[in-house]
């Protein structure tokens, strides 16, 4: 019998490994088309997430050399007046102003938005399900979700209801009222910032924003202006057991 | 005669290829170890055929249980989160280079034992 020769003996295992060849290749085939798709599928989610990441680093590298012009020009100024020898008033002056600023001890006065947040006039009055009933009035938590959204919206200063939001401020629930700095507050709530106006007002109608809810129930009334004045802090301060800490950069000043 | 196995992979392939189905992409890892399990199946009956060891039902059912237990690995790799396929990759790979030497080996006895049948 002889073994070695393929085509010697009865060759019917060749037609039987073409026919197997035959499925094989189309295997291969659909591999190829699949696996050039899962590449193909891999590839938009990838672009996406670069060209978000992509405009990101840019609006953050636009940021980054506004402030740095900034500081360049108050470093220049600095040096300008250390050099004619007026080092002493004006510049502590200037700095203790920019504190006084961010902490809100002084009233300011800018453009900006005036919002307005009352209870829902949507609430049906033959409604008597409280739980319902909750839905349509003006809650801390609103004030805080607006306010929330102008600080991140670029607000340098907010007041609601004459109440001047400072580093320490609070808004929290008091029964039917609300209280801000420890002070009730009663709606309707008049929250003024100051601040771009319309990136403020974008910020706040922006689908799915902080007021959005707020916009569907009338709620919520927003009012773009050129001047606004916000008052100031005028509560304690109760700093009782910070201290500053001296950084190294503090003690060679 | 011995290219009849390669026309009907490239038939085969360009069937498809030129076919409009597709299959979702979730697919693909029980597609590559069947695709590995045909080619250990066609290396493997090639050497059959050539020691005159072949027998069909072991070749068909060879090829079928193979891609099922091979399938069945990647399913079970995908459920307990480890890439079982791999273990079918290394098996079928290494029948695949073993069948390959072996029939390396036959063809290449069988052309010099020609040679020296005509060299004498």
């Amino acid at each position: 019998m002889s073994t070695i020769s393929p085509t010697s003996r009865s060759s019917s295992w060749v037609f039987q490994v073409t026919a197997l060849c035959i499925v094989l290749g189309m295997l291969l085939a659909l591999s190829f088309k699949t696996q050039r798709q899962v590449i193909k599928e891999g590839m938009p989610d990838r672009m996406d997430a670069l060209r978000a990441a992509f405009m990101m680093t840019k609006q953050d590298n636009q940021r980054l050399q506004r402030d740095l012009a900034r500081t360049k020009a108050r470093y220049e100024r600095m040096a300008a007046q250390q050099a004619s020898g007026i080092r002493s008033a004006r510049g502590l002056e200037q700095a203790l102003t920019e504190a006084k600023l961010l902490a809100g001890t002084v009233a300011v006065r800018g453009p900006g938005v005036v919002v307005t947040i009352h209870d829902s006039p949507k609430l049906d009055p033959s409604e008597t399900r409280k739980d319902v009933i909750e839905n349509y009035l003006a809650h801390d938590y609103d004030i805080q979700n607006v306010t929330n959204e102008l600080f991140g919206a670029g607000a340098e200063a907010i007041s609601i209801n004459g109440q001047r939001l400072v580093a320490n401020s609070s808004i929290r629930c008091v029964g039917a009222a609300v209280m801000v700095n420890s002070v009730r507050i009663a709606p309707p709530f008049i929250i003024k910032a100051i601040g771009d106006p319309s990136a403020l007002e974008k910020a706040l109608t922006t689908p799915g924003g902080a007021a959005d809810g707020l916009i569907l129930l009338d709620m919520i009334e927003i009012k773009k202006s050129n001047s606004i004045t916000v008052p100031a802090y005028t509560g304690s301060s109760p700093i009782f057991r910070s201290q500053p800490v001296t950084s190294p950069s503090g003690k060679s000043r | 005669m011995i290219w009849l196995p390669f026309g009907g992979l490239v038939i085969g392939f360009l069937t498809v290829y030129w076919m409009p189905t597709r299959i979702p992409s979730a697919f693909a890892p029980y597609l590559s170890v069947a695709t590995l399990a045909g080619l250990d199946s066609i290396f493997g009956g090639i050497r059959a055929g050539i020691e005159g060891k072949f027998h069909d039902d072991i070749f068909i059912t060879g090829f079928a249980m193979n891609a099922i237990l091979a399938a069945a690995l990647v399913y079970l790799g995908v459920q307990i989160g480890a890439d079982l396929y791999l273990a079918a990759v290394v098996a079928l790979g290494g029948r695949v280079f073993l069948n390959l030497s072996l029939i390396r080996r036959y063809w290449l006895t069988q052309t010099s034992l020609r040679r020296r049948r005509d060299a004498s």
